[in-house]
């Protein structure tokens, strides 16, 4: 009796060596996802202070300064198959920050959504030593209201009664979007270890759907009701997939 | 015959955790060489000194931390360092009502406040903007006026430094130099910057050098009365915002500046409002309020008893009985301020643990 006791002891012991060490990643082939990200205005490559662009208001207006932080990244099977989280996943794209990243280790499977937040979320947005994309040395923090600046545009707006500055600095825990977003086509990682995923992101979109800004009546923000209607906007129909290759 | 089974089930069982330690993989890295700073704290504050999980206390942080808060080459011009500002003598403020010591030689916008007890204040800076510890040294370290600091640039600075590396090394196990580990050690030297050992301290705690007179006890009574429902004892602070009847208006000037915690929170009702600053070591940290607008304690008692205007967000401690501010009287007054002056702690002015490093 005491020895069928021990015995049972140690085969339960034995459960959790054979669990804990043979993760189902580690068994399955893992494949690398490049994410690309390309600043675009409507159908044109976003070039910094060189193109004057038309805002959906009518106004025109010239970015010397664009980026921002996409977190949390995703990869969604809606078969339900896998999904597939980045660690750590804060990437600052733009101005001298990032136009690409690197998911690793994705569990093999056919994806077909791709999941993403702009900005930082809540347990990471109240603390500014944090290290990499993080960093509060790429300037998008706010020191006098601790805090990360989801997104940045900085340049200039010539409207139908004034010019002068666009000042875009967009935050606060409310303005973190998470966005869903569906892939042209699906992505089978299996017969395709080393995918891209091309996305681009349009600045025209930040100005309109569902709130269209008019620069004369708005042309700079940080906190509050006005850079809300722009994280609106950017939670809709900002970033697309254009393509996986 | 009881023993060898029992050797071989430990011996199994000890392997058996090995493996297990082994599986688990992430495993948060812990400085080998830092060793833990245990701080005693007086009873009639607190039981311990709070920190957050990632930047627990250690010898070699708080000592990095002091180097760092001493040292100039943390300015753009290489001439400002914290102590600048926050003078030890002075309970680590400066004199000045606006000070001008930055790097641009411009006047800051708000009076510099004393660095004492920090490690229990959930809002730091006037209105409570900066979250922790941690985040708020990155408002000075990079204000134009203040240290004018590209973070960038210091961190650059800190890794070609002579000494620097091997200090970040020994308090953080690298000897990359970030962002995050110098207002980190800056936190951690400021978490022991603790104040309780005035002689209104000892009085409570009943210790020797505890006498208060009779003038300071009818004070200590006047106090609790009129004073301590938001400058609350032990801390002397509650930690809070509140209007105390400054300014009839406010302006939106300087991206609201003047709206306190009202530009923090966006809500009306915070609008004139700040946080409630400590007493300890008032006698020490002349000029008062957020602008350093009185010069003495008796300017301020004046105001608390002729001086309060209205405004929407007025405290309601400072308007009851159909009349604004708190009605003292000369000798009230005089029994206050004698009050006050005991709460001054020679022994945290000359510790010399908080002096500059030789």
């Amino acid at each position: 009796m005491k020895k069928a006791g021990l015995n049972y002891l140690l085969l339960l012991m034995a459960l959790p060596l054979l669990a804990a060490c043979s993760d189902e990643e580690a068994t399955a082939p893992a494949a690398t996802v490049q994410v690309e990200l390309q600043n675009m205005v409507g159908v044109q490559p976003l070039q910094l202070d060189a193109s004057t662009y038309t805002s959906p208001a009518g106004d025109t207006y010239v970015v010397s300064n664009f980026k921002y932080y996409i977190s949390n990244v995703k990869l969604i099977s809606s078969k339900g198959e896998a999904t597939f989280l980045e660690p750590e996943s804060y990437h600052l794209i733009g101005g001298e920050g990032k136009t690409t990243f690197e998911l690793k280790e994705v569990p093999a499977g056919t994806y077909d959504k791709i999941e993403l937040s702009i900005g930082v979320d809540e347990a990471h947005n109240h603390s500014t030593d944090q290290v990499g994309d993080l960093d509060p040395s790429n300037e998008m923090v706010w020191d006098w209201d601790t805090g990360y600046k989801f997104l940045s545009l900085v340049g200039t707006y010539t409207g139908d009664t004034g010019n002068g500055g666009l000042v875009f600095h967009v935050g606060g825990d409310v303005n973190y979007k998470t966005l869903t977003l569906d892939l042209p086509q699906a992505l089978n990682l299996r017969q395709q270890p080393n995918a891209t995923l091309r996305l681009q992101a349009d600045v025209n979109e930040l100005f309109q759907n569902p709130n269209l800004i008019d620069f004369d009546v708005m042309h700079a923000g940080g906190h509050g009701a006005g850079p809300s209607m722009i994280a609106e906007n950017y939670s809709n129909g900002f970033l697309k997939v254009v393509e996986v290759k | 015959m009881l023993r060898r089974p029992y050797t071989l089930l430990v011996g199994l069982l000890s392997l058996y955790l090995f493996f297990l330690a082994s599986c688990t993989g992430e495993q948060e890295e812990v400085s080998p060489m830092a060793e833990s700073f245990a701080l005693g704290v007086p009873a009639n504050l607190a039981t311990s000194v709070p920190y957050p999980d990632r930047n627990p206390l250690t010898h070699e942080g708080v000592a990095l931390g002091r180097m760092l808060f001493y040292d100039p080459v943390l300015s753009k011009t290489g001439t400002v360092s914290c102590a600048t500002c926050h003078q030890q003598e002075k309970a680590f403020t400066d004199g000045k009502a606006l000070t001008t010591a930055g790097v641009s030689g411009k006047p800051l916008l708000r009076h510099v406040p004393s660095l004492v007890n920090l490690a229990w204040m959930p809002g730091l800076f006037w209105d409570g903007g900066a979250k922790d510890l941690e985040s708020l040294s990155f408002g000075p370290l990079t204000h134009p006026d203040e240290m004018g600091q590209d973070l960038k640039a210091l961190a650059q600075k800190l890794q070609q430094h002579s000494q620097y590396p091997q200090l970040f090394k020994k308090a953080f196990g690298t000897d990359s130099v970030t962002s995050a580990a110098i207002t980190r050690a800056l936190a951690q030297f400021q978490r022991t910057l603790i104040s309780a050992n005035s002689r209104y301290d000892k009085y409570v705690r009943h210790e020797t050098g505890g006498d208060l007179s009779e003038l300071e006890l009818e004070g200590l009574t006047l106090f609790q009365e009129h004073c301590s429902s938001c400058h609350a004892t032990g801390f002397f602070t509650d930690n809070s915002y509140h209007n105390n009847g400054l300014d009839s208006s406010f302006s939106p000037d300087h991206e609201a500046l003047a709206y306190g915690r009202g530009r923090i929170s966006g809500t009306p009702e915070d609008v004139g409002k700040y946080k409630t600053p400590t007493l300890r070591n008032i006698a020490l940290t002349a000029p008062y309020m957020h602008d350093g607008r009185f010069q003495t304690l008796e300017e301020v008692l004046e105001h608390y008893s002729a001086g309060v205007v209205y405004s929407a967000s007025l405290a309601p401690e400072l308007q009851q009985q159909g009349r604004l501010g708190i009605p003292l009287s000369p000798s009230e007054k005089a029994k206050l301020i004698a009050f006050l002056q005991t709460l001054t702690d020679e022994s945290f002015i000359q510790n010399s643990a908080f002096s500059k490093p030789q």
